[in-house]
């Protein structure tokens, strides 16, 4: 089935359309949320109320951009709507770290590269709430400084700021093993 | 690509690129969700459609329904108001007419046979008072028999005698001598003042006080000037005449000496309202409805012998129409000007004359029946139940009055003039 074919059955409420997109998605879409919230069980549910909101809000998707990035929009907000419930904060971490900009501290890119992906897990679930949000707003769905400030309600600097910490402190751990 | 740039790039394909498998029944647990979220959706949406004849705004049943309820609750309250205000009560048992011929015929008053209280006293006047009973036969071509005077005050005596009573203790000896040598001049003044001031009627009598005014004044004989019949007789009917001839104020020739002729005494009328208000837009609004005005004058003299009040009601029921700017809201209270017109229908307009208390007569007044007014407003409204809230006014109205056509009242002195108005509003858009 063709992704317009599966959008056009999810609007008819066709099952067999939802069993699809599912079989296609559920693994990047369950992975992402993973990254974003530390406890499985809890990513689990963030990803079960993805996947229903996902079906019931078909009727939004106009067909402006990717459907993908449409999907994945949804699950981001989601687990960032289960991470502000459950923090009851914002996403500002105090740890205090003077790092100019452009230094990534302790290991070599080339040691990133070669990390395993159980070890990249660990060392991303060790990070402060904050700054492993921040890291995956940016560098991995690729939105702007300013985009995430403006979904996390802060500042713009801040956002820099707990990236390269969030590097930073990324870098030290990876350090450690190597 | 500078260090921090690779290990960027390094960084988030590393991170897209882990996978982690998600629950095997996921999927169910998604479908379940889904049907359990349809049937619920279904239900809510039956019971709606069943529930929602049962739930009809009241706003919702149009303009007029609203208006014609608060009408309808208004002629309640209106009817209440005037079926209360127009009785009189009667102060005694009433006498019928048919047992007073001199109401109807002129009579000449005879030589007595007086077997009763007010009888023994008036056979046991001096003989120089005694001719005054008889002259007052060329006076008057009607007077109160008494006979017939006999039979409508033997209750009145019993309450005299009582009365007498009680009061004697309070006067000494002195006091009463001085009395009755002022009653002597009393009845003389009164005498000279029915030969030159009196109007006669063709039917050559004056008119004469009610049954219940003679009992009224029997009633209070005890506390009258003189224990002698002549002259508590002549005081009533002068009485009586004055305020048929005199119209609003009289001017008691016994009293003169004593007390200045009473003028009205005019209170501020306090309307209060039943409103409608329809929302035009965020700021602006519409209030009409019904509006009870409530009219009071009183006149009150004191003297020797009584206290005499002359009080005058004029009621009306309005509908007032106007636009009020609100200035100021928070929760459920809110602040307004307003500006707008009124007429109101005059309902009921009497003077009433009261001695001691209890009324003796009741006379209609001629109102127009539609009175314009317009005001300017600022108002205070508190919404205490929904849409349903009490608001109180403060301003000013000028009434369009011709004073030539109005009794005396307050609307007549104060044509333009503070006002204030308070009531319930229904606030609906």
């Amino acid at each position: 089935m063709t992704i317009e074919s599966i959008i056009d059955g999810l609007r008819r409420g066709d099952s067999e359309a939802r069993r699809e997109l599912y079989q296609r998605y559920a693994t990047a879409m369950f992975s992402l949320v993973r990254r974003y919230v530390k406890v499985r069980a809890a990513a689990e549910d963030v990803f079960h109320d993805g996947f229903v909101v996902l079906y019931t809000k078909i009727g939004d998707y106009r067909g402006e951009g990717s459907f993908e990035g449409w999907m994945k929009r949804i699950f981001v907000n989601a687990a960032l709507n289960h991470l502000r419930q459950s923090s009851g904060k914002g996403f500002v971490d105090n740890d205090i770290g003077d790092l100019p900009p452009g230094r990534t501290g302790g290991a070599p890119p080339d040691a990133l590269a070669t990390l395993s992906d159980e070890e990249l897990r660990r060392a991303i679930e060790s990070l402060p709430e904050g700054y492993r949000t921040v890291l995956n707003l940016h560098a991995v769905e690729g939105y702007s400084h300013a985009e995430i400030a403006q979904m996390l309600d802060i500042g713009e600097t801040t956002s820099r700021s707990q990236y390269l910490r969030a590097k930073a402190r990324l870098a030290e751990i990876i350090g450690r093993h190597h | 690509m500078k260090d921090y740039d690779k290990y960027d790039h390094i960084l988030g394909d590393k991170l897209s690129g882990l996978r982690e498998e998600p629950p095997a029944d996921m999927f169910d647990r998604i479908e379940a969700t889904l049907a359990a979220m349809a049937a619920a959706e279904g239900e809510s949406a039956e019971s709606a459609r069943e529930e929602q004849p049962k739930v009809v705004p009241l706003w919702r049943g149009g303009l007029w329904r609203t208006i014609g309820m608060s009408v309808a609750a208004a002629a309640v309250a209106v009817a209440v108001m005037v079926g209360v205000r127009l009785e009189a009560p009667e102060v005694f048992a009433p006498v019928e007419l048919a047992s007073m011929p001199h109401l109807s015929a002129p009579t000449r008053l005879t030589t007595p046979s007086l077997p009763t209280p007010i009888e023994n006293r008036v056979a046991a006047i001096a003989p120089a008072e005694s001719w005054l009973i008889a002259s007052h036969a060329p006076l008057t071509t009607a007077t109160p028999d008494v006979e017939v005077l006999k039979s409508t005050t033997s209750e009145a005596d019993d309450n005299q005698s009582t009365l007498e009573q009680s009061a004697r203790k309070s006067r000494t000896s002195t006091h009463r001598k001085s009395r009755r040598n002022r009653s002597r001049q009393e009845v003389e003044s009164l005498e000279n003042y029915w030969r030159e001031n009196l109007k006669q009627e063709s039917s050559g009598g004056i008119n004469l006080l009610r049954p219940s005014e003679i009992a009224v004044v029997a009633t209070n004989v005890g506390f009258n000037n003189s224990d002698h019949i002549s002259s508590n007789i002549a005081q009533s009917q002068m009485v009586a005449s004055e305020r048929h001839n005199l119209g609003g104020t009289y001017v008691n020739p016994l009293l003169q000496s004593q007390q200045q002729s009473a003028e009205l005494k005019h209170f501020m009328p306090t309307t209060f309202g039943l409103s409608l208000g329809y929302t035009l837009s965020d700021n602006l609004s519409i209030h009409t409805g019904l509006q009870f005005t409530f009219l009071h004058s009183e006149s009150q003299t004191e003297a020797a012998v009584s206290r005499y009040e002359h009080r005058r009601s004029m009621d009306y029921v309005g509908i007032p129409i106007g636009l009020a700017i609100d200035l100021v809201e928070y929760n459920s209270f809110g602040l307004y000007t307003s500006l707008g017109i009124a007429a109101d229908l005059n309902i009921s307009a009497t003077d009433g004359f009261y001695v001691d208390g209890s009324i003796v007569r009741t006379d209609a007044l001629d109102v127009p029946l539609i009175t314009l007014s317009a005001e300017a407003l600022f108002g205070l409204e508190y919404n205490f139940w929904g849409n349903l809230g009490l608001y109180g006014e403060v301003g000013c109205t000028y009434r369009a009055i011709n004073r030539e056509n109005y009794p005396e009242s307050y609307f007549t002195l104060h044509p333009f003039s503070f006002a204030t108005r308070f009531g319930l509003r229904w606030s609906f858009n």
